[in-house]
C-alpha cells in the first residue's frame, strides 16, 4: 500500500515539474516573440522612414527641375510656352511646401516684367505680363 | 514693412499701364520710371516706395495709404489722375 501511495506522489510530482517546465518554456516563448515582433518592427519603421525620406528627396529634385525649366522657357520666343512656364511657376510659389522659392520666383517674374515691358508701346500688357501682375497683386495684398 | 519677407516690388522702367495693383502693400517698392498710366493703385500702401518720373496719368490712387507732397512731387500726374483725399 504504502509503495502505491509513494509511486502515485513521485507521479504527481513529475506532473507539477512537467507543469511548471511547460509554464517557463511558455514564458520564454512569448518573450522572445514579444522581442522579435519589436526588432522587426524597428526594422520596418526605419525602412519606411528611409522610404519617406526618399520620396522628399524625389519630390524637391523634381520642384527644382521643375523651377529650371520654367524659368528656361522664360526667355523662349512662343507665348504660349511662356506662359505654361508662369503658370508653374505661379503654381510653386502658392505651395507652401516650397515657401523658399517665393522670394526668387517673385523676382525673377519682375525682372521678366521689367525687360519685356520696357519698349512696350501697347495700351495695356500682353497676357503674360497681366498675370505676372496678377499674381504680385496677390502676393502684396494687404491682410483684410 | 513689405508683405513678404526678402521681396520688395522693383518696376524701375517697366511698363505697367492699366495693371491692377489696388490694396498692395508697396512698401520701400521701387516704381521710378515706371508707366503706370491708367493703373489702379486704390487702397494701396506707398510708405517709402519711389516715384521719381513714375507716370501716373489717369491712375486711381483713391484711399491710398502713407503717400507724401514729396512723392507726388516727382511723379507724372496730370488731370486725370485720382489722388487720395488725405496725403501726407
Amino acid at each position: 500500500m504504502a509503495t502505491t501511495n509513494g509511486g502515485s506522489d513521485q507521479i504527481a510530482y513529475w506532473i507539477q515539474i512537467s507543469e511548471l517546465v511547460r509554464n517557463y518554456g511558455l514564458v520564454a516563448a512569448a518573450g522572445i516573440g514579444v522581442g522579435l515582433a519589436w526588432w522587426r518592427s524597428r526594422a520596418s519603421n526605419r525602412q519606411a522612414l528611409a522610404a519617406l525620406r526618399q520620396a522628399e528627396l524625389a519630390q524637391r529634385d523634381h520642384v527644382v527641375e521643375m523651377f529650371n525649366r520654367a524659368v528656361d522657357q522664360l526667355g523662349s520666343d512662343k507665348l504660349e510656352v511662356r506662359l505654361g512656364a508662369i503658370y508653374t511657376l505661379k503654381r510653386i510659389s502658392r505651395d507652401p511646401q516650397y515657401i523658399d522659392y517665393r522670394v526668387p520666383i517673385l523676382e525673377t517674374l519682375t525682372a521678366y516684367v521689367r525687360e519685356r515691358t520696357r519698349e512696350d508701346t501697347n495700351a495695356e500688357p500682353l497676357v503674360d505680363v497681366r498675370e505676372i501682375m496678377k499674381l504680385l497683386n496677390e502676393a502684396l495684398a494687404e491682410p483684410k | 514693412m513689405p508683405q513678404i519677407e526678402g521681396f520688395v516690388l522693383d518696376l524701375s522702367g517697366a511698363r505697367v499701364r492699366r495693371t491692377d495693383l489696388s490694396k498692395a502693400n508697396l512698401t520701400g517698392a521701387n516704381l521710378s520710371n515706371a508707366d503706370l498710366t491708367g493703373a489702379n493703385l486704390r487702397g494701396a500702401n506707398l510708405a517709402n516706395a519711389t516715384l521719381k518720373g513714375t507716370i501716373l496719368r489717369g491712375a486711381d490712387l483713391r484711399d491710398a495709404i502713407n503717400l507724401t507732397k514729396e512723392q507726388l512731387a516727382d511723379a507724372v500726374v496730370d488731370d486725370t489722375t485720382i489722388l487720395p483725399a488725405k496725403i501726407k
